[in-house]
């Protein structure tokens, strides 16, 4: 029975006396207070992407000059509309919705405190809605915040303010994800947690270091613009500022691991070849990954040089290292899962076997091959305080980040999208052809675009954040226009990215207004994995009896582009200067 | 004595009992970003002079 708010229908799946369905996909017993909340994130978040998605159009036209859309006063403002919408409202949004897929979903729970996260969602849109007015808004002397608002730059306070509030309604929101899990652990004190909610509680803690860090850095400069207090030191400001500027991109990178889990096991019949070895992994990020955050400051002066290099390197290496076990366990998962399953022939079969005609899985396969080859270890070389001297306050440093956000963490969120739109909206893909091509356009425009991102930055120097570069500069020892071809190609990938962005979106909206309804489990067959899932659960077919020697291969493959990598931005280091010329 | 007097094969494995204390290891690492980012951190800003 739907609610009398509810209607387009969005919300009336059938439920039993206490609430419950069978997800005929998964197999999850689904509470309808569960259900109801992830849908009203995971549509909040569409929009979010949305209005960032316009933004990335003029952003992307401004940089490349041959357009030049934007003056300077727009371009800023315009640039911060991009990044707090999309790196993250968008973000934010998704990932409450899979703390609650990953939480009570996944154990069978209802949603406790619904109102609680009722309020939290209310909370966080009119903070996203406050932050966006107050960036639009936004006139001299305040300065547009992008989304490194340092302290001492003019920005309104009331942006300050909206960006507390909607870390606040996100602590909210969050709570009663922690309240499942308290009651999980003390009903079944002995029991281990599945790995997806493993997962959502490394990244639910992850989120509490980097939101009270946010409020931390927020809420004095907040009072130091209101003139409550006289000052904040700039160097605290920003030692902060990134627990919470670094710290959301690591939740959605261990949010994103999560979901990797989670669709490859439901859509490929992937099984996780080592529990411990992944739950470990988990934990390198649980301690490592946020401090991570110090690589923003490697150029600045106020820390210590051993503060640097411990925190961006021997102690973030823990971190790389779980990323490296995750992207050995993932792609072992899925062969060996295969091969179980008679999918898997060669050295490959079970990747070209692979149902790649599933949005689901090749935007899931895309995010790990994208992240994995551009973001992960760029975000290695920017990690390491001499190189980071080659990348820092360059466009590279903005192509890694759209590498790892946009490459890894919004692909593997738009196939977790697709995926919901069959299974909880209950509704068909309102083209199934163009669902197909969506994530090899997305993934393939958008690859060239983080590369072209890459080059001008590392081989030329161009720096972020500005309008102008190749235009402004020639005629000077500092010229520019070598970029220009550089450039152009960037223009033209980054158009054709925004364009598949727009393709998501309407696919996305247009199923769940015009797809067709969908009735049983024949709707959804073609989202379970060859045999169903209840294969992975034999006891006398253990999935590492399977060899894994293809995964061995792809392995040795990144092994050597890291390498190659490392090598090549060492030697650009070394071209930096020629000392005694 | 038998290798099943000794290790049950029911008993948990203390590496497992550690990873299912999600409390204690989230506060574990909330301790250890406060002191190597968050401590460190405030001693290096702070020991600068001001002016």
């Amino acid at each position: 029975m739907a609610h009398s708010y509810d209607v387009l229908g969005l919300f009336d799946n059938e439920y039993d006396d206490e609430g419950f369905r069978t997800c005929s996909v998964t197999g999850l017993r689904i509470h309808h207070t569960v259900e109801n909340h992830v849908k009203l994130f995971g549509l909040t978040a569409v929009v979010a992407l949305l209005v960032g998605g316009i933004f990335a159009f003029t952003v992307a036209t401004t940089r490349w000059e041959a357009i030049g859309l934007l003056g300077p006063d727009a371009f800023y403002t315009h640039l911060s509309m991009h990044a707090w919408n999309l790196l993250i409202f968008w973000m934010v949004f998704t990932e409450v919705a899979i703390l609650y897929v990953g939480g009570p979903m996944v154990l069978g729970r209802r949603l406790p405190w619904t109102k609680v996260a009722t309020a939290g969602w209310v909370t966080m849109v009119a903070g996203a809605v406050a932050v966006n007015y107050t960036i639009w808004t936004t006139s001299a002397p305040n300065e547009a915040p992008l989304l490194t608002a340092y302290v001492p730059m003019p920005v309104s306070p009331w942006f300050y303010a909206a960006a507390s509030l909607f870390i606040v309604g996100t602590v909210v929101a969050a709570l009663p994800f922690f309240v499942t899990m308290w009651h999980e652990k003390r009903e079944n004190p002995g029991k281990t947690l599945p790995l997806v909610a493993f997962g959502a509680f490394v990244t639910s803690i992850i989120a509490v270091e980097a939101l009270v860090g946010g409020l931390v850095a927020f809420v004095p400069a907040m009072l130091w613009r209101f003139e409550i207090i006289e000052w904040v030191d700039a160097a605290w400001y920003r030692q902060m500022y990134w627990i919470v500027g670094h710290g959301t991109q690591q939740i959605n990178l261990v949010a994103m691991i999560t979901v990797w889990y989670f669709l490859t096991h439901v859509v490929a019949g992937a099984e996780v070849v080592s529990e411990k070895v992944s739950r470990t992994a988990f934990i390198l990020y649980l301690f490592f990954i946020n401090l991570g955050a110090a690589h923003h400051l490697l150029s600045d002066p106020a820390v210590s040089t051993g503060w640097r290099i411990w925190n961006t390197s021997y102690a973030f290496y823990g971190a790389t290292f779980a990323s490296l076990i995750h992207a050995f366990a993932i792609p072992a998962g899925i062969e060996a899962g295969r091969r179980k399953r008679g999918t898997g022939g060669g050295l490959f079969g079970w990747l070209t076997s692979a149902p790649w005609g599933n949005p689901v899985f090749s935007s899931t396969i895309f995010s790990i091959i994208l992240f994995g080859f551009l973001g992960g270890t760029t975000g290695v070389m920017m990690g390491q305080l001499q190189l980071n001297m080659t990348w820092h306050n360059t466009f590279a440093t903005v192509g890694h980040f759209h590498a790892t956000v946009v490459l890894g963490t919004t692909i593997a969120f738009m196939g977790l999208i697709f995926f919901l739109i069959r299974t909880m909206f209950g509704r068909q893909w309102l083209s199934t052809r163009l669902a197909s091509a969506q994530p090899f356009l997305y993934a393939g425009a958008m690859g060239v675009a983080v590369l072209m991102m890459m080059y001008v930055g590392i081989l030329y120097g161009v720096p972020r954040r500005t309008v102008e570069v190749v235009e402004t500069i020639p005629g000077t020892e500092f010229s520019l226009s070598a970029a220009s071809p550089l450039f152009a190609i960037f223009g033209v990938f980054a158009l054709l990215a925004i364009a598949a962005g727009v393709l998501f979106v309407l696919l996305a909206v247009g199923s769940l207004l015009f797809g067709k309804r969908i009735d049983g489990r024949d709707g959804v067959s073609d989202l379970v994995a060859d045999g169903g899932l209840a294969m992975a659960e034999d006891p006398d077919d253990p999935v590492h009896a399977y060899e894994m020697r293809g995964t061995f291969v792809l392995c040795l493959v990144f092994l050597a582009a890291f390498v190659i990598t490392y090598l090549l931005n060492w030697y650009l280091l070394t071209q930096l200067w020629s000392i005694g010329a | 004595m038998t290798p099943d007097d000794s290790t049950p094969t029911d008993e948990v494995p203390v590496m497992q009992r550690l990873y299912d204390r999600i409390w204690l290891l989230a506060a574990a690492a909330l301790a250890f970003f406060a002191i190597s980012y968050v401590g460190w951190g405030w001693a290096d800003v702070f020991s600068v002079p001001a002016g």
